[in-house]
């Protein structure tokens, strides 16, 4: 199939278009597809990235692969196409070589220029280029854009040149005169009188003086001159003094600073990479055919590791930046491995250990309860502290008076009751001794019960019956709000006693109409949580009443502050067993905690044996461990 | 036009709510709107006791019901709740209607079964924390678990009665630690406490933070 190229853009075009279906600009019609570029732009650019995956080439890519042969001259350009297509000719590479060569005698002097401009821009020194050409002449740079080719083709001249022809239409008669008769009058419109003069009147064989022969400058400006310049200025010589004192008299030009700032200068000694960037001529779009356009994609996008890798750099790094380098690329190469996790090293269950661990303690205990358990101890250090918080809570007990009610709040885990109710025991009893009224109350929901049990089982011998000597409120819901409310209003929180009776009508509770009628709320609590909310929220409901506390060993860190600041939150404390044993030692009454002292000592001491024995063994086994672990690496 | 108004309304019911809580506290007039907000959180909050029960009971009876592999443990659980449960309304009908003593049926279960059972798991935990300092220096052996190791001797002997009478230095070791570092602790974290639970309250109070959803 005929293709048609477009001058402008050098794409194919299929035959029959007008315009280039690229970039629009008007195509040859009687040129026929040679399958070479007219204008081919050079592609150093191009990527594989411009062939489309369908395997139809772009203009780019097709030029990439058929450079254009610029030295072969059968093939010079747009304006002999042009001419070509003028005269009706088809310069088509079946056409003798002498029917080409007549056909392009006229453009030679185009194709000299063009050729020293390549030439030029391939030299290393481009400055001495523009002193080899007149600006009248490098100014035609410009003509090796394409655009301006379809404009010109009816003329088939450069603009640059159409002035004189206007002049000639505005003076015929000196154009007659001085043009003379040429067999080829075509040729006559094309150039001025004064180019067709130089070269009609020589013989072939001849040496052809060449319009704009680089090397005969000199004459062709002679020739040049000679008609129009007056003949005291061209028959002047020069000899070498004059000219010395031309050029000394002349001093070189100086551009303004401003000006020097703007100009391009090109700091590397490699001017290669600068030209290809200059020649760089778009292919499409709407630069199509603009030289020096710097192009959309990056070139950069184009390049892969593996590309670059095996690519070298005269690059002047030190050690230091080797090493951070080599780091990087470590680095990043460890990224895409995946490690597996260590996985922990296990380490034997010691299941005998552990029963035999069980076992002592068991033996222990049980055997301290059996012979002799009830044995009475003193408690640590002799007598009570005095700042502990036990005479203080005994003396405020032992301060009520018969009918003074006390509320008793019995919040704790059942796991806790072997511990709280030893320890609370000697309290309760000391209150119970007293002969006062007791009321019990629980935010927990197994509270009841236990105050229940804690009255049935520890508190025996007083034989305190419900709804007569105490009387059991049962649970509040609520936590907060339900200590809170029922601060505020006891009996309208509670109207009931935990067995369904009126609990307000019955002995112990009918003088208390508010809290603070309470003489004595005692709180016995295994959570720090709990004695918070309790003392943070009957703090202003007990106006004439005082709060004891009875707590577990492990809250007695997180509640002692209550009692050692001051003003006190609490007027009264006992913690842990060792706690309840002084109370009943101050009460001059052994109860549980005497009894359970000795057994717990035991137990104590039977832990604190196993953990240091045991912690030392494993201690010692993991130093063991430790230390073949680093004879296996081979450490030190 | 789907238009979602329960965020709106529980915030603004949370909000309002807490402000007059807590202008309660100041203003006398309040106290009584205080009062009776507070009586309905805690007939809610016991309402909430039961719907957990309930939602307990749920889950574990389509557990026995699907026949999972620990179904069995669901079905005890169950049938516990039940008879627990029966229990209770007797013993309730017994003491309500008749005037019999404190809920004896229900009593005995707690005293039998419960306290023992959780006692018993506070003593197995005891065995299993005296294992587990035992085998402590085993995983870790450096400066830190030997000042823990040490401070848990220090602090078990020195709640011991019958040396530290002939040894009083042991007593006053437990005092020190017990009274200064711990104590120091505590209060710090007493602060804490304080002043996050504040925090908490003007979050809540200016709808920051809505813990009851939208």
């Amino acid at each position: 199939m005929a293709e048609i190229q477009c001058p402008n853009c050098g794409r194919t075009n299929p035959e029959g278009r007008e315009e280039c279906e690229y970039c629009g600009s008007p195509l040859p019609q009687d040129v026929p597809s040679t399958g070479q570029d007219i204008s081919a732009p050079r592609d150093q650019f191009a990527s594989p990235s411009d062939v489309p995956s369908d395997g139809k080439e772009t203009g780019q890519g097709k030029a990439q692969e058929e450079p254009p042969e610029f030295e072969d001259e059968g093939e010079l350009g747009w304006l002999d196409v042009l001419h070509a297509a003028e005269e009706g000719e088809e310069p088509s590479e079946m056409q003798p070589a002498a029917e080409k060569k007549e056909g392009k005698e006229d453009t030679d002097w185009l194709q000299r220029i063009r050729d020293l401009d390549v030439e030029g821009e391939k030299s290393e020194e481009p400055p001495e280029e523009e002193e080899a050409f007149p600006d009248w002449i490098s100014e035609p740079k410009g003509e090796k854009e394409p655009q301006k080719a379809p404009s010109e083709g009816k003329q088939g001249l450069p603009d640059w040149l159409q002035p004189e022809e206007e002049e000639k239409e505005a003076a015929p008669e000196e154009e007659e005169a001085a043009a003379p008769p040429s067999p080829e009058p075509a040729q006559e419109e094309e150039f001025p009188s004064w180019l067709a003069e130089g070269e009609e009147p020589l013989s072939e064989g001849e040496k052809t003086i060449q319009p704009f022969d680089l090397d005969e400058e000199d004459e062709f400006l002679d020739d040049l001159f000679d008609e129009e310049l007056p003949s005291w200025l061209t028959s002047v010589d020069m000899d070498e003094e004059t000219e010395t004192d031309l050029e000394s008299d002349i001093s070189p030009g100086e551009l303004p600073g401003w000006v020097e700032a703007m100009r391009p200068v090109v700091e590397s000694s490699d001017t290669s990479g600068l030209a290809e960037d200059e020649e760089y001529i778009e292919n499409y779009g709407p630069l199509a055919g603009i030289p020096s356009v710097l192009p959309a994609e990056a070139e950069i996008d184009q390049i892969r590791a593996e590309d670059v890798k095996d690519l070298t750099f005269d690059l002047k790094v030190t050690k230091t930046q080797r090493e951070y380098t080599s780091l990087l690329e470590n680095v990043i190469s460890q990224e895409r491995k995946v490690k597996p996790s260590p996985k922990p090293t296990k380490i034997p269950t010691q299941r005998i250990l552990r029963w035999f661990i069980a076992l002592i303690l068991l033996l222990s205990v049980g055997a301290s309860i059996v012979a002799g358990g009830w044995g009475d101890i003193q408690p640590t250090g002799g007598d009570p502290d005095p700042d502990g918080g036990y005479t203080a809570l005994y003396e405020m007990i032992d301060g009520l008076e018969e009918e003074d009610t006390a509320l008793i709040v019995f919040d704790y885990q059942p796991a806790l009751a072997g511990e709280l109710n030893a320890t609370a025991s000697g309290v309760v009893d000391h209150l119970l001794s007293q002969k006062s009224y007791v009321a019990l109350v629980s935010t927990q929901p197994t509270g009841p019960s236990l105050a229940e049990y804690f009255i049935s089982r520890t508190q025996a011998e007083h034989e305190y019956q419900h709804g007569k000597d105490y009387i059991n409120l049962g649970y509040i819901p609520g936590q907060t709000a339900g200590v809170l409310s029922f601060s505020i209003a006891p009996r309208e929180i509670v109207p009931i006693a935990f067995n369904g009776a009126n609990a307000w009508g019955s002995p112990p509770l009918k003088e208390v109409e508010s809290f603070s009628d309470f003489a004595l709320v005692l709180i016995i609590t295994d959570d720090p949580t709990t004695a918070r909310i309790w003392i943070e929220q009957i703090k202003p409901y007990i106006s004439k009443s005082k709060v004891g506390m009875v707590v577990s060993a492990q809250a007695e860190p997180l509640v002692r502050p209550y009692y050692e600041t001051s003003p006190q939150q609490i007027s009264g404390l006992v913690a842990g067993l060792p706690g309840g044993r002084i109370y009943e030692g101050l009460a001059e009454k052994p109860n549980l905690s005497s009894g359970f002292l000795f057994p717990l000592n035991v137990g104590i001491i039977v832990t604190v044996l196993t953990v240091f024995i045991g912690g030392l063994a494993n201690g010692i086994l993991n130093l063991i461990k430790q230390q073949q672990n680093k004879e296996k690496r081979g450490g030190p | 036009m789907n238009i979602k108004i329960k965020a709106p309304v529980a915030t603004a019911v949370a909000i309002g709510v807490g402000i007059i809580v807590l202008a309660g506290y100041f203003i006398p007039v309040l106290t009584t709107l205080r009062f009776i907000f507070l009586r309905a959180g805690l007939v809610l909050a016991a309402v909430a006791l039961i719907v957990g029960i309930l939602n307990l009971f749920a889950v574990h009876f389509r557990k026995m019901a699907r026949n999972d592999e620990n179904s069995g443990y669901s079905l005890i659980l169950v049938v516990a709740l039940i008879a627990t449960l029966l229990v209770g309304f007797y013993d309730m009908f017994q003491s309500y209607m008749f005037g019999k003593p404190n809920f004896q049926t229900i009593s005995w279960l707690f005293n039998y079964i419960q306290l023992p059972i959780e006692t018993s798991l506070m003593a197995v935990m005891a065995v299993s924390l005296t294992y587990a300092a035992t085998h402590y220096l085993r995983r870790n052996l450096n400066s830190y678990a030997g000042v823990f190791f040490f401070i848990v001797l220090m602090v078990l002997i020195g709640t011991l009665s019958i040396f530290t009478s002939e040894v009083p230095f042991l007593n006053q070791i437990r005092q020190w630690i017990v009274h200064v570092p711990a104590l120091a602790g505590a209060r710090g974290l007493l602060l804490g406490i304080a002043l996050g639970t504040i925090a908490t309250g003007l979050r809540v109070l200016i709808g920051t933070d809505r813990p009851y959803g939208g």
